[in-house]
């Protein structure tokens, strides 16, 4: 009996248009009064627990701009490092922080449409305001991709200065590709390439781990290498730390300019003091007009870099994948229909509309590179103009935009053990 | 800026000390009204998480090989409401059996994930067993042509650890995987049974 029914339904189902049908009656149950099993649904983290993070944040956040600027222990410093590694890298599995999230701010500032998480917008606005006022605590502290490589900066080694800030405009350029790829729906970049979120998950593609773990070992020599070289939020963290309304200083006392925290400070952001007469002041009045004129140049070799770079980057938006897709399928019949081109072709969609979708894709992504590029070249152009202005220092200074406030040059300054020995009972403050 | 001031107490700010100064406050107010814009009119949206559409989802088998987990978080569910505890069910057996019967050649399954357990004549209860499933949706797809599609694949949150950037949502050729309130974090079926939307079926 049930066989024909079977059958009959089978026929019914390969003939008949898509739709709601009941091919089996739900069984009635007469000898046993057998219950119906639940459907197992666990539960995420709750909605709420959002607000649970924030504050999270925002005390860690308050607590490391405290540690940095007013107990000034590296331990302690460290140790907030670790807490932040735990809670944020692994229980939390990296997802989502701040730096990714500056990917969700500028998809749905390009899409008015797109869905927003509370939680990306309050991270971002947090960590750029903690940085404007204090500097960047939150890479000292709280970061868990920054805490896990300086715990395993072992045995950091003093990089040159010109290396460190040719490679420091890479992570522009990370920020550039990552901010026009999210705002134009190719991807989210910066999370699919994030080299150490497969560490806090305890897995992952096989090629992240290892780039990850290469980067590590790296970290070892070279200490924070993602920090330094390609951290898109460490690029924006830069301008805002240099205009930090407090900041960490080496020691609040005066100093002895020993040299003793330039060695150790792990990414080379103490500069040493300047020396009277170095270079004559129309040189260096001159070198700054040139480089002047040269920004314009720059901007403009940018946006042609990134106009080029443009096309390359649409190929990855689905749109465009699917469109090329279908075209390569029409040009070569031998070709087998992917899924995506199979599903597509259920939805009985003009060509024509794949088409024209993915040509303003293109459009737009080639606009959002052009402009990306430009600033990127404005960016390369500030940088020079900076490194040329001369600045006189009498003392070891501290490079607000590379300093990543870990508190290695308090516990190396001499000065500051002798002020911690002469004030014991309020040893932390300044 | 070649002097060094001796620096008298209550000192006047100097000139940069006030570039400085105004460009924070610049900083502060952009990037205030960038988080007001979008928090403002009901964007900022509590906590969200990955799930399937069933209704969309084309068991191409991506769910299996794309997440990042091993296995995947993606697992076969069963709303029994909507099962016919058929017999002879092809969500279960492969499509030329030899037997009906439980040996390990006759299933669809890849893991041995669906257990069948009899309840009285003539039907049968198909449970999943979780620890073995990998999501790859071939029991839903038999499940779907021939009876009642109340097997599919969901995204299970006790495993997931919702990627801002999902890459099975990334590989779904049907656009199937979207974000939805953690509040309310399935899209199970009910009682409408959907035929899914395939070549064969169009």
């Amino acid at each position: 009996m049930r066989w024909a029914l079977l059958l009959l339904t089978l026929a019914a189902g390969l003939v008949g248009p898509a739709g709601a049908v009941e091919r089996f009656p739900p069984p009635e149950f007469t000898e046993t009064d057998h219950q119906l099993p639940e459907t197992q649904t666990p539960q995420p983290w709750p909605g709420w627990w959002d607000y649970v993070d924030i504050a999270l944040l925002a005390g860690g956040l308050a607590g490391s701009a405290w540690l940095v600027l007013r107990y000034r222990r590296r331990w302690a410093i460290f140790a907030l490092a670790v807490a932040a590694v735990v809670y944020f890298g692994f229980v939390r599995g990296g997802c989502i922080c701040p730096i990714g999230a500056i990917q969700n701010v500028a998809a749905a500032l390009a899409d008015p449409s797109q869905w927003i998480g509370l939680l990306a917008v309050v991270f971002v606005a947090m960590v750029l305001l903690a940085t404007l006022l204090f500097g960047r605590v939150f890479c000292a502290g709280l970061c868990p991709l920054g805490a896990l490589q300086d715990l395993l900066a072992l045995r950091p080694m003093r990089t040159p200065s010109w290396l460190d800030h040719a490679l420091g405009l890479i992570a522009w350029a990370v920020l550039a590709v990552g901010v026009v790829a999210a705002a134009t729906g190719c991807g989210f970049f910066i999370c699919r390439y994030d080299p150490y979120v497969g560490f806090f998950r305890l897995g992952g593609p096989g090629g992240m781990l290892l780039v990850g773990a290469g980067l590590l070992v790296v970290g070892f020599i070279f200490a924070r290498p993602f920090c330094r070289v390609l951290c898109p939020l460490g690029a924006i963290f830069r301008p805002l730390a240099v205009l930090s309304w407090k900041h960490a200083t080496i020691t609040p006392e005066e100093c002895v300019t020993c040299r003793l925290c330039e060695s150790a400070c792990p990414v080379g952001a103490i500069l040493p003091p300047t020396h009277a007469g170095q270079g004559s002041r129309s040189a260096g009045a001159g070198r700054l007009a040139f480089l002047l004129a040269l920004l314009p140049a720059l901007g403009l070799g940018g946006a042609l870099l990134g106009r080029a770079l443009g096309e390359p980057l649409a190929d990855t938006h689905p749109t465009v994948a699917l469109r090329d897709r279908i075209a390569a399928e029409q040009a070569n019949p031998d070709l087998q229909p992917s899924d995506a081109s199979r599903a597509w072709r259920a939805e009985h969609e003009p060509f024509e509309q794949l088409e024209a979708a993915a040509r303003t894709k293109i459009a737009d992504v080639t606009l959002g590179m052009t402009i990306a590029g430009a600033l990127l070249g404005l960016v390369v152009g500030g940088k020079l103009i900076t490194l040329n202005i001369r600045r006189v220092r009498t003392e070891q200074t501290i490079d607000r935009a590379r300093c990543i406030s870990c508190g290695r040059c308090f516990e190396a300054c001499p000065v500051e053990h002798r002020r911690r020995k002469a004030t014991p009972g309020r040893e932390g403050d300044p | 800026m070649a002097e060094t001031h001796p620096s008298p107490p209550r000192q006047r700010m100097t000139r940069r000390a006030a570039l400085r100064a105004g460009l924070r406050g610049l900083g502060l107010v952009v990037a205030g009204a960038v988080a007001a814009r979008l928090l403002g009119a009901g964007r900022g949206q509590p906590r969200s998480v990955w799930q399937v559409d069933p209704h969309k989802c084309i068991q191409c088998g991506q769910c299996a090989t794309h997440c990042v987990l091993t296995p995947s978080a993606v697992k076969c569910v069963h709303s029994y409401a909507m099962c016919g505890y058929c017999k002879l069910c092809t969500g279960y057996f492969d499509p030329q059996p030899n037997a009906l019967n439980t040996a390990a050649e006759n299933q669809l399954c890849p893991t041995g994930a669906i257990r069948r357990t009899f309840i009285e004549d003539p039907y049968y209860e198909y449970t999943i067993d979780e620890g073995l499933c990998i999501g790859c949706g071939k029991c839903v797809a038999g499940c779907g042509q021939f009876g009642n599609g109340s097997l599919y694949l969901q995204v299970m949150h006790d495993r997931c650890v919702n990627c801002n950037d999902c890459a099975i949502a990334r590989a779904c050729p049907a656009d199937a995987l979207r974000r939805i309130p953690a509040d309310e974090p399935y899209l199970l079926k009910t009682d409408a049974i959907d035929l899914p939307t395939s070549p064969e079926d169009a």
